[in-house]
């Protein structure tokens, strides 16, 4: 920090600044990585489906805003939200099983600041919340306070599963919530019923509240069962968090909830809490909240059916032809949009780490994916987004062949071969790597 | 681990975080009286009583968004259109960039992204006394705030000794407020250029909530704190929220004025805040430069000369009051009304007068503390109706009478 009796002026920024890091982000937009001027880029990175304008919102949205705006005197609202809005939302978040009214429904300016004020509520800096791995960066909330971000291990050999001996190992007597991602991101996972209820039972022993990152509910692929984790529970209070983010394919409108499925009024505090954080006054904007309740109730089945069979076909297909490379074994998705695809490094001893695979990927075929470790905390993958259209998910699958083909060796016909230790490369060194590269 | 469900606790931030104006407003517990209509002065939301509409502009600039939008991610600090019209649009302040500018939830949001990125906790900001309650978002994550006064004797005009007195090496920067909430102050250039003076000799950049911008009663010149700068940086924070009369609709943002590049490290800590929201809402980013540019300038001169006709009318009838003395705003929508406290014995407090004068007269105001951290006055607001100004002075005047001892 600056000497105030210095003559020169250089402000430092904060810690809090300085570790509210969102790797994609930063990813995307500084990355100095140059793709192959000869081909076109594919991008396969951020989870935005309107990119391609091959997914869009309903039109029951824009009907539904132009209506509002007739009426909107843009006044300050209730700082928890507009009535009539969280009362749509509390009878859309009852249809999942679990009965909530107005008042248990806090509404946001989307998904990641309902997360936000879940953690801020539960946790103080030097105390930790449980949050899986591979997962999307809640980091980027957590450790700008100080929270400490404690993860436990999803299984790719079991369908992305949580290993429940590993959760509870992870357990303090700092620990101030597990943070469940059902249905996921990055890995697709749907939850069974029964694994839920393991799940459940783990956090009941314990006394722990659980945050649930329900944005992608119900994006399952046909076939698949999907249950929300408050209306399998008897005696742990949910905090789910939600939006119309994902489900609805809007996810520039900034709007999302937090519905608080309380047990044994164990949550009396943390209303309290909420009520006083909302103070700030960073809610959604009004418009959107006077248009929610018509979205909420008009956007038809037909169109979650239809997005959700669209993704579906785009994962089988790119899981079909990744499936066929050498050398990369890719995990088939329940819901969601993304696919996870493991690296076989004893194959790729160019290679060290999975961002190295993915830069040059970028490099030789223009094709660009997050690699697992900086991106999701979990080395030795990457991910791809299933939402790019169609014929460009397929060029990236063959162009990741040919790239695979190019730098795949047989370890039995390399020469003094040393297998290479896949490098459990921490965050914090991939992303001091990609700081270096800014400053 | 114990075997039943206790209440669960909440964390320290949570229990910190307090907005008086929002306890008072939504917790009232105070009863008005059920004989006359209440009037209330509280909430600086002019949209309440319809009389003061947002610009044509802004609605029709909505409408063709909402047809175009597409609802992607943007960039977490704002999409470059919009950014560049708010460049455009503040240049009033100095010649800024769209690279210059982030986007934020509301000027609340944008001002809390300013402290959080200069300050850490345990650190000190300097906030005027008294003042918007910036304190609620500072008290949560333990920065220290400390309050330099405004002199109510000198149309509310910084006092720079006692600012000067309160700095040490954990200050790191301080907030100014012009055109100010709650006392409608308005500085002239020469205070402008003495307290850029004392920033300047301590090294400390200003964080300037410019929400009120060009809020100024017909004869008063305003200049943006930027705009005199030379060699202080200035992170000024603004948005629609009040100029344009649309506080619903949270879109704010921050223009970094650097000096000498010794912002260049904030600008990316700024960004790397912004990342927690993603941005405000894309069909607001989307109308943003149709709502700047084509919104008329005759909007705001009618807007203020009914705020200043308001002003003039309460001013008028509340200076006749025996036992408070309003003191006249220069800009802004509100008005400090100081109540001399040793004619009302029966009062130990403004929040006491201002209970009571609810329960009598159905009359709502906010006591200067806990509202503004600054005691012995009230705060009314200047966009309700002139029949209401008219009606809700008489009612206080009934009700001074009544309490007053001389």
């Amino acid at each position: 920090m600056p000497n105030i009796i210095s003559a020169d002026w250089k402000l430092e920024m904060s810690t809090f600044a300085r570790q509210t890091v969102n790797p994609h982000r930063l990813m995307v937009e500084t990355s100095k990585v140059v793709p192959n001027p000869k081909k076109k880029v594919l991008t396969l990175q951020l989870g935005d489906p309107t990119i391609f304008k091959n997914f869009q919102h309903p039109p029951e949205a824009i009907d539904a805003i132009k209506n509002a705006l007739v009426k909107d005197s843009f006044s300050y609202y209730p700082t928890n939200g507009i009535k009539e809005a969280r009362e749509a939302v509390a009878d859309y978040v009852s249809k999942n099983g679990d009965q909530v009214n107005a008042d248990d429904i806090i509404l946001t300016s989307g998904g990641s600041s309902s997360l936000e004020l879940c953690f801020y509520v539960l946790a103080n800096p030097g105390e930790n919340i449980l949050i899986p791995t591979p997962s999307f960066n809640y980091r980027t909330w957590l450790h700008g306070p100080g929270i400490i971000s404690k993860t436990y291990k999803l299984d790719p050999t079991k369908n992305w599963c949580v290993d429940l001996k590993d959760l509870e190992s992870k357990i303090d007597n700092k620990t101030r919530a597990i943070l469940v991602n059902n249905v996921g991101n990055p890995c697709g996972n749907v939850f069974t019923k029964e694994h839920i209820l393991d799940i459940l039972e783990i956090a009941e022993r314990y006394r722990l509240p659980i945050i649930s990152d329900d944005i992608y509910e119900h994006f399952v692929f046909p076939g698949v069962e999907y249950y929300s984790v408050a209306s399998l529970s008897k005696n742990v209070p949910i905090l789910s968090c939600s939006g119309l983010t994902k489900r609805f394919i809007m996810p520039g409108i900034r709007m999302g909830w937090i519905s608080i499925h309380d047990r044994h009024d164990a949550l009396k505090e943390i209303r309290k809490g909420f009520t006083q954080m909302l103070g700030r006054n960073f809610g959604p904007n009004c418009t959107v909240q006077k248009a929610l309740p018509e979205i909420l109730q008009n956007v038809p089945q037909t169109f979650f059916d239809e997005t959700v069979k669209k993704v579906q076909l785009h994962a089988m297909t790119a899981f079909k032809l990744l499936k066929n490379i050498k050398g990369l074994i890719p995990i088939e998705p329940r819901g969601a949009f993304y696919m996870m695809i493991k690296i076989e490094f004893e194959n790729f001893p160019k290679f060290k780490s999975d961002l190295e695979f993915v830069e040059a990927l970028t490099e030789e075929e223009s094709v660009k994916a997050f690699p697992g470790g900086p991106c999701f905390d979990f080395a030795g993958y990457f991910r791809f987004v299933l939402t790019v259209p169609l014929d460009m998910l397929i060029e990236a699958c063959q162009r990741i062949q040919e790239f695979c083909e190019r730098h795949y060796m047989n370890i039995n016909e390399i020469e003094n071969f040393e297998p290479v230790q896949t490098q459990e490369i921490s965050i914090q060194n991939q992303i001091n790597k990609i700081e270096i590269a800014i400053y | 681990m114990s075997r039943n469900w206790v209440k669960i606790k909440i964390s320290d931030y949570a229990r910190l975080s307090v907005n008086p104006l929002r306890k008072i407003t939504q917790e009232q517990k105070v009863e008005p009286n059920p004989l006359k209509r209440s009037i209330t002065l509280q909430l600086g939301d002019p949209t309440i009583f319809g009389n003061f509409p947002p610009p044509i502009s802004l609605i029709n600039a909505l409408n063709n968004a909402v047809h175009r939008d597409k609802f992607p991610y943007n960039l977490s600090y704002g999409k470059y259109e919009s950014r560049k019209a708010v460049a455009e649009y503040s240049k009033h302040q100095g010649l800024v960039t769209a690279d210059d500018v982030i986007l934020a939830s509301g000027c609340s949001h944008a001002m809390e992204m300013c402290v959080l990125t200069l300050t850490a906790s345990g650190e000190n900001v300097l906030i005027p006394k008294p003042c918007y309650n910036y304190k609620t978002w500072l008290d949560g994550v333990k920065i220290e705030t400390r309050a330099y006064n405004l002199n109510p004797e000198q149309s509310w005009n910084i006092d720079l000794k006692d600012m000067e007195s309160l700095i040490d090496e954990k200050t790191r920067c301080i907030i100014v407020n012009n055109p100010g909430n709650p006392c409608g102050n308005v500085f002239s250039k020469d205070h402008i250029i003495d307290l850029l003076a004392l920033a300047e000799k301590h090294k400390l950049p200003i964080v300037a909530d410019e929400i009120y911008e060009h809020f100024v009663f017909p004869g008063i010149e305003y200049h943006s704190i930027s705009s005199l700068s030379k060699t202080v940086p200035i992170l000024t924070c603004s948005g629609l929220s009040k100029r344009f009369l649309v506080p619903g609709i949270r879109m704010g943002w921050i223009i970094i004025h650097d000096r000498n590049d010794s912002l260049s490290e904030v600008k990316q800590g700024l960004r790397n805040v912004s990342a927690r929201i993603l941005g405000p809402n894309s069909t607001v980013q989307y109308a943003l430069p149709e709502i700047l540019q084509n919104t008329q300038q005759q909007f705001f001169v009618n807007k203020m000369m009914k705020i200043a006709c308001n002003a003039e009318l309460a001013y008028g009838l509340l200076n006749q009051i025996p036992g408070l003395k309003p003191i006249k705003p220069r800009g802004s929508m509100y008005m400090m009304i100081k109540i001399e406290l040793e004619k009302f014995p029966e009062f130990k407090s403004c929040m006491e007068f201002t209970q009571q004068l609810i329960r009598e007269q159905s009359v709502l105001v906010f006591p200067s503390y806990p509202c503004f951290n600054y005691p012995g006055f009230m705060r009314i607001v200047l966009t309700v109706t002139n029949d209401m100004i008219e009606e809700a002075c008489a009612r206080i005047k009934e009700f001074c009478e009544t309490h007053v001892v001389n």
